[in-house]
C-alpha cells in the first residue's frame, strides 16, 4: 500500500481513514515542495481526510480525493509524488464503506476517530468496582460503590484508560 | 531535424528543441507558468504536461523539459493531461486567490475554483515556480533570494526574511515572476524591494531616475566600465 515497498498488517481495530490520514500527514512532511501537484495536492488530501476523521466530511469527498490522488500521481515530478496517493487510493478501493460511515453517519466503525466515538458503561456488566474512576485522568467516570457507573461525555477525552482498566468488559466504544 | 507527431499532426523540429517549443512552432498551444526565456527550467508548475506514446506505453511528461525525439507521438489534450492541468489550477487558485494571472488562465481553460479547499491567506501570489531565484542567481549573479523550508512550508525571499546586503535592487526578479508576487515600488529617487530601500541614479541627460546606484556599482565592478560612464540611461545613450 505504501510506495516504499513496506507492508503493514492491520486488523479490524484500525480505522482505514485514520490510516490514510496518518500516511498522508507523513508524506506531506516528506514532500520537498518543488512541484505543485505533490506540494499542494498532498496537503489538500490531508485536510479532507482530517475533516472526514472529525465528522466534517462532505458528500462527494471520496470522489474528490480520488480525483486529487489521480492528478497527483500523474502530475508529480518524482517518485515520491507519484506514489504519495497510494494510501488514499487503496483504502478507498478496499474500505470504501468505512469512508461512507464516517461521512454519512458520522461513525467510525473501528472506534478510532476520537471525534466520532463515545464511551459508555453497560449497566448489566458493571459491578461498580470503581477502577475506572481511579484511572480516568479527567474525572469523567463516576458512580456509587457497587452500583453501575456512568461516563460524562463532555469530560471524556476518549483516552481509553477506563477500557484498559475494566475487568468486566463493561465499557464499550460506539 | 527530427520528425514527431503532435495531436495527429506531423511536426518537424530542431533536434535541440523541447516538446513545448515543437508544439508551439506547429501552432499548438500548451499552457505554462514556470517557463521564462531568461532562466533555466525547473518543471515546478506541471501545467505543461502532455502524454507521450512509445510503443504501447503512454506516459505523462512535462513538455517544457522533454526533448523531442524521432518518431515520438505526443498528445497534448488527452483526458489524463487535462485532469492534471485542471488540478494544478484548482490547487494554485486555492493557494493564491488574488492572482489575476491564475484567474485568467482558469477562465480560458474552463476551470472553476474548488470550493472544498480552504483558501490560503498567507501565500500572496507566489506559486513557488523558482524563476525569481534563478534569474537572480543565473543572470544577475548575486543570489540574493532563495526558496526556504520544505514541502508545504516552502516560501520565497531573502535569507531569514532579513534585508539582503547582496541584492542590488535591479528588479529582474519582478520582471520574470509570472504572477506579480514580488512588490517593487518607486517614488522619486527611492525604490523599495524585498524590504530594502535603494537610492536611484538620475540620468545625467534627461534627469529620469533609471537604476539603483547599487546596481550601477555592481555592473561597473563586474564589467570594468567606470561608474562615471554609466550615469546616462539607455534612452539617452
Ligand atoms: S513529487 Fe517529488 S519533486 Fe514534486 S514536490 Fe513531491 S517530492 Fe518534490
Ligand atoms: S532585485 Fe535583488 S533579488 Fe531581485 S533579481 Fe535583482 S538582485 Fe536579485
Ligand atoms: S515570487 Fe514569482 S517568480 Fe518567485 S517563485 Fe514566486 S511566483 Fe515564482
Ligand atoms: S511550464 Fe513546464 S512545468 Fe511549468
Amino acid at each position: 500500500m505504501m510506495g516504499s515497498g513496506g507492508m503493514i498488517v492491520m486488523d479490524e481495530s484500525s480505522c482505514m481513514v485514520d490510516v490514510a490520514k496518518y500516511f498522508t500527514t507523513f508524506l506531506q512532511e516528506e514532500s520537498c515542495g518543488k512541484c505543485v501537484p505533490c506540494r499542494e495536492g498532498v496537503r489538500r488530501m490531508r485536510e479532507i481526510l482530517e475533516d472526514i476523521c472529525t465528522g466534517k466530511g462532505k458528500e462527494g469527498d471520496v470522489a474528490l480525493l480520488e480525483k486529487i490522488a489521480t492528478g497527483v500521481a500523474d502530475g508529480s515530478l518524482c517518485a515520491l509524488g507519484g506514489s504519495a496517493p497510494n494510501p488514499v487510493l487503496s483504502t478507498i478501493k478496499y474500505f470504501r464503506e468505512e469512508y461512507d460511515a464516517h461521512i454519512r453517519e458520522h461513525r467510525c466503525p473501528a472506534g478510532v476517530c476520537k471525534a466520532l466515538i463515545t464511551y459508555s458503561i453497560d449497566p448489566e456488566k458493571c459491578t461498580g468496582c470503581g477502577l475506572c474512576v481511579k484511572v480516568c485522568p479527567t474525572q469523567a467516570t463516576s458512580g456509587e460503590k457497587k452500583k453501575p457507573h456512568k461516563i460524562d461525555n463532555e469530560k471524556c477525552t476518549r483516552c481509553g484508560a477506563c477500557i484498559e482498566s475494566c475487568k468486566f468488559d463493561a465499557i464499550t466504544v460506539k | 531535424m527530427v520528425n514527431l507527431i503532435i495531436d495527429g499532426k506531423n511536426v518537424k523540429a530542431d533536434k535541440n528543441m523541447m516538446v513545448l517549443e515543437a508544439a508551439r512552432s506547429a501552432g499548438i498551444d500548451i499552457p505554462t507558468l514556470c517557463v521564462h526565456e531568461s532562466v533555466s527550467r525547473s518543471g515546478a508548475c506541471r501545467l505543461c504536461v502532455v502524454e507521450i506514446k512509445k510503443g504501447s506505453r503512454t506516459r505523462i511528461v512535462t513538455s517544457c523539459l522533454y526533448p523531442v525525439e524521432e518518431g515520438l507521438v505526443v498528445d497534448t489534450k488527452t483526458e489524463r493531461v487535462q485532469n492534471v492541468r485542471r488540478l494544478v489550477l484548482e490547487l494554485l487558485l486555492a493557494r493564491c486567490p488574488e492572482s489575476d494571472v491564475l484567474w485568467k488562465m482558469a477562465k480560458e481553460m474552463g476551470v472553476e475554483p474548488q470550493t472544498r479547499f480552504a483558501v490560503d491567506t498567507d501565500k500572496g501570489k507566489c506559486i513557488l515556480c523558482r524563476s525569481c531565484v534563478r534569474v537572480c542567481e543565473e543572470i544577475v549573479g548575486v543570489s540574493a533570494i532563495g526558496l526556504f523550508n520544505r514541502g508545504s512550508h516552502k516560501t520565497v525571499g531573502t535569507p531569514f526574511m532579513e534585508k539582503s546586503d547582496v541584492c542590488i535592487g535591479c528588479g529582474a526578479c519582478v520582471y520574470v515572476c509570472p504572477t506579480g508576487h514580488i512588490e517593487m515600488t518607486s517614488a522619486g529617487d527611492k525604490r523599495k524591494i524585498w524590504g530594502r530601500t535603494f537610492k536611484m541614479q538620475a540620468c545625467e541627460k534627461c534627469g529620469k531616475y533609471f537604476a539603483p546606484i547599487d546596481q550601477l556599482k555592481y555592473i561597473s565592478k563586474k564589467t570594468g566600465t567606470p561608474l562615471k560612464e554609466m550615469m546616462i540611461c539607455t534612452n539617452c545613450r
